[in-house]
């Protein structure tokens, strides 16, 4: 079942049929068979909406994600986004701290996409301390540089936020925290979420929908809880079998 | 896996001569667009002397074919080069291959025996630095040293002391040009195989060895020398340049008949096919030295898989 | 970390030297004194033939005692006519040395800095280029700088000396020699900092800066050119000596800036002819002028932390 799901308000990004195909074939190594990464998604994603991507690695997950973030390009399909400006979707990468030039401070890094007067209510916003914006990316813990890459991604006024494994790095309390902090942004900013998770761990306690994504395509898809008691696939089931945390229900 | 082995060994080749064919195509457009680039040319010289008529020098121009435009005359150049003729000195008025086979046959002659020198007399030196402790920092610190020391000061001290003492035949001979180009080159072959040495020596495999009971003489014979072997092939390789670098100067300074002081001679008068031809040459002496020194490295180290 | 400050004081030193050697030296360099040809180097006596101390030092000229006079007429130091003073003796001409060497130290040092800016220019713009760009540009740069690599060095910069004019004044002449020197060495760092681009422009903030939309000319100066910085550092020591002496190599060969300004291969060159220095050591000076400059480089380059 790749159909699209219906929700019920208008949708802010609409993807359909989206494929993409690596080859590593080149002038004197014929290489292997091109590997599909995409093979056919199409999903809905509205306003205030979190919807989750679950898979093992190399399901595809990121490339979708590079494909919606406007960093690579789909060989076909069609991404549909409602707002004009590209600049409305961020992506939080698996690492956040790596996302943060190291030499710069807190100041720079925020103010980077052009939005100098703003550092202030965007630190505060994120938890961050005002008078941290002086200090080196390097002074800040792992837990705060999420939470910079965040700010930063704030300052471009988003209304999609991609988190590819972005708590993956923290540990469990900071992600408690993490997760506290963007459900509360999504009150206040009416934030949609796209979450990547290679297991059910905090997709499940926190998505609105879980897309279960295998081989480049979606399997199932459904919210939680009637994912976990009425599962389809296969894949799903391995999923569930793994989750750290238990089920949520 | 070894019949495979063959057949890439066999691609690679055939690959890196290709490449060096074009590298080589690259080289001499590269010239002749210098030439262009340049103001005046052989003739420019006796267009100003009153006694040569400017239709006189219009004809020479045109007999040498300086009169062409430069594509064409680059064409007729790669033609003629591919049959081993590479134009008519315009100094000497001979063929400039006639000029230059010799002279690089000396100038080979004077790098090959300079780099057997270099190994023969580094590496045991290296690897005696790399057993001894203090003696072997001294010899360390002395090849730094020496390392700094220019080939051109070393060149005209050399012939300072082959005058004063009259221990080397004069001019022209290959012994003092050979042990003076071998003593630029010695310091890194005997910094860079003390510091293999030392790296394979305390590697857990010669620890295990030796703890194994295999005598020390087996070992390094076995084990070390060919473990140090393969970071001395690629320094080998890569200073292939500098050595013919140095080559130049030290046939200039000492008087050896290589390529040097013909292309110097060559500089001064503007003989432009000798220019080409010597350069065009040098670069083919350097594909081959590294193409030597890759094939010398897959031969001894058979981990290495030729990379696609 | 002291031998580093140790070698870049000695490099101040020497480089502040040259820089006032107007001031310095107590002759132009040009100025022959027609009547003291090969004047040995006079010795600063404190003591006279009777054992007496005297306070301001002296030298012998023509047997007669000259004390120096220090700070007049412009001049660091300077003997009263009709007495000489010749510190590192006179060349053929009759010129002083001494005054030759720092004035000659400015051609020489100062081509090698120049000549070392002007290649980095070069290789940080082409490198960053085909880095950054990637695509056609990236082919087209990289199969050009193999092309310049595939010849020894000096086979190369012989043959782009080749085609330019021989004999200009010397200002004209000292610039096409920074000219020569700087463009035949892009090709190294150019390599080198492509390498550098490509890798930090994969880093996880260049593509956060792209996700919001910031302009190339940004992401570059804040995001890539920091990271070119250090490894340009690291270049600049290396090639800084060695372009000094391809500067000194070419005046030795004739073909950098010529007589009569002073440079330091010019002033080696007279070597070549045998017998010259056994007879007139001190006309090596230049070289130990030459000696520690290479050395302090060659120094810093193994002790700077940035080093690999």
């Amino acid at each position: 079942m790749t159909g699209d799901f219906v929700t019920s308000p208008e949708p802010i990004l609409r993807v359909s049929n989206l494929t993409k195909t690596y080859s590593k074939r080149s002038w004197f190594s014929p290489g292997g068979p091109p590997k599909a990464a995409l093979n056919g998604i199409s999903f809905n994603l509205s306003e205030r909406e979190t919807l989750a991507f679950v898979g093992p690695s190399g399901a595809g997950k990121s490339t979708l994600v590079r494909c919606i973030a406007g960093r690579e390009r789909p060989d076909s399909g069609d991404i549909w986004f409602a707002g004009e400006d590209r600049r409305a979707i961020q992506l939080i990468p698996q690492d956040p701290g790596t996302s943060l030039n190291p030499r710069l401070t807190a100041l720079q890094v925020v103010s980077e996409p052009g939005a100098g007067r703003r550092v202030p209510e965007l630190l505060s916003m994120v938890g961050l301390p005002v008078e941290s914006s002086g200090a080196k990316v390097t002074a800040f813990s792992g837990g705060q540089r999420s939470r910079l890459a965040l700010a930063r991604a704030l300052a471009c006024d988003p209304r999609i936020l991609i988190l590819d494994e972005s708590l993956a790095s923290l540990d469990l309390p900071v992600q408690a925290q993490m997760v506290n902090l963007l459900l509360d942004l999504q009150d206040r900013l009416g934030l949609a979420y796209i979450l990547i998770a290679h297991d059910l761990g905090i997709a499940g306690h926190f998505a609105d929908r879980i897309a279960v994504i295998d081989e480049g395509r979606i399997v199932e898809e459904g919210p939680p809880v009637e994912l976990f008691q009425r599962p389809q696939h296969p894949r799903t089931r391995s999923l569930i079998a793994c989750a750290p945390g238990g089920i949520p229900c | 896996m070894r019949a495979g082995g063959d057949s890439v060994l066999i691609r690679y080749l055939a690959r890196r001569a290709l490449h060096a064919v074009l590298l080589l195509f690259g080289v001499s457009a590269l010239s002749f667009a210098l030439v262009d680039l340049a103001p005046g040319d052989y003739f420019t010289d006796a267009r100003l002397n009153p006694r040569i008529s400017s239709e006189t020098v219009a004809g020479l121009r045109g007999e040498y074919g300086l009169d062409r435009p430069l594509p064409v005359r680059y064409l007729r150049w790669l033609r003629s080069a591919m049959a081993g003729d590479l134009g008519v000195s315009l100094a000497y008025n001979l063929p400039a291959s006639a000029l230059l086979a010799p002279r690089a046959g000396n100038t080979l002659l004077l790098a090959s025996s300079a780099l057997a020198l270099a190994w023969l007399a580094g590496v045991p030196l290296g690897w005696w630095a790399a057993t001894r402790k203090w003696p072997g920092r001294i010899l360390s610190f002395a090849a730094s040293a020496a390392l700094t020391i220019p080939e051109l000061l070393m060149a005209v001290m050399a012939s300072i002391v082959a005058v004063r003492t009259g221990w080397f035949p004069a001019g022209g001979h290959l012994a003092l040009p050979a042990l003076v180009l071998a003593a630029g080159s010695m310091p890194v072959v005997i910094r860079h195989t003390r510091a293999a040495v030392l790296e394979v020596v305390d590697s857990p495999f010669l620890v295990a060895a030796r703890a194994h009971g295999i005598s020390e003489g087996r070992l390094v014979f076995r084990y070390v020398l060919p473990a140090a072997a393969n970071p001395l092939i690629s320094l080998a390789g890569l200073s292939l340049g500098t050595l013919l670098s140095a080559s130049l100067l030290v046939e200039v300074i000492l008087g050896w008949p290589g390529l040097g002081p013909l292309l110097l001679e060559a500089v001064y008068a503007r003989d432009v096919p000798v220019i080409v031809g010597s350069i065009v040459i040098s670069a083919v002496f350097l594909m081959l030295g590294s193409l030597v020194a890759d094939v010398a490295l897959y031969a001894c180290d058979p981990r290495i898989r030729v990379e696609a | 970390m002291t031998r580093l400050w140790l070698v870049a004081l000695t490099l101040a030193a020497i480089h502040l030297a040259v820089a006032l050697a107007g001031f310095i030296s107590p002759y132009d360099p040009a100025e022959q004194h027609r009547d003291y040809p090969f004047e040995p180097p006079m010795a600063v006596h404190f003591f006279d033939s009777g054992g007496n101390f005297h306070l301001r030092p002296f030298v012998f000229s023509a047997g007669r005692m000259y004390p120096l006079q220090v700070l007049v007429n412009g001049k660091l130091f300077q003997v009263e006519e009709p007495g000489h003073v010749f510190l590192l003796g006179t060349d053929a001409f009759g010129r002083d040395q001494f005054s030759r060497i720092l004035h000659g130290g400015r051609v020489s040092l100062g081509a090698g800095l120049l000549a070392t800016l002007l290649t980095l220019l070069a290789g940080l713009i082409l490198g960053s280029v085909a880095g950054f760009y990637g695509g056609w540009r990236d082919t087209v740069l990289m199969r050009l700088a193999e092309v310049f690599l595939a010849l020894p060095w000096l086979y190369l910069l012989l043959g782009v000396r080749a085609f330019l004019p021989l004999s200009l004044d010397p200002v004209r002449t000292f610039l096409l020699t920074i000219a020569v020197i700087g463009v035949v060495g892009w090709a190294r760092p150019a390599r080198l900092f492509r390498g550098i681009v490509l890798s930090a422009k994969e880093r996880e903030y260049v593509y956060a800066a792209r996700g919001f939309g910031a302009s190339s000319l940004h992401i570059f100066s804040w995001h890539i050119l920091p990271d070119l910085r250090s490894a340009a550092l690291t270049q600049a020591t290396l090639l800084i000596p060695q372009y000094i002496l391809a500067e000194v190599t070419l005046s030795f060969l004739g073909l950098g800036v010529g007589e009569p300004a002073p440079s330091w291969g010019g002033m080696l060159a007279p070597l070549r002819e045998a017998g010259m220095l056994t007879s007139h050591w001190w006309l090596a000076m230049p070289a130990f002028a030459l000696l520690p400059v290479v050395m302090c480089y060659y120094a810093a380059i193994s002790t700077s932390p940035s080093d690999r």
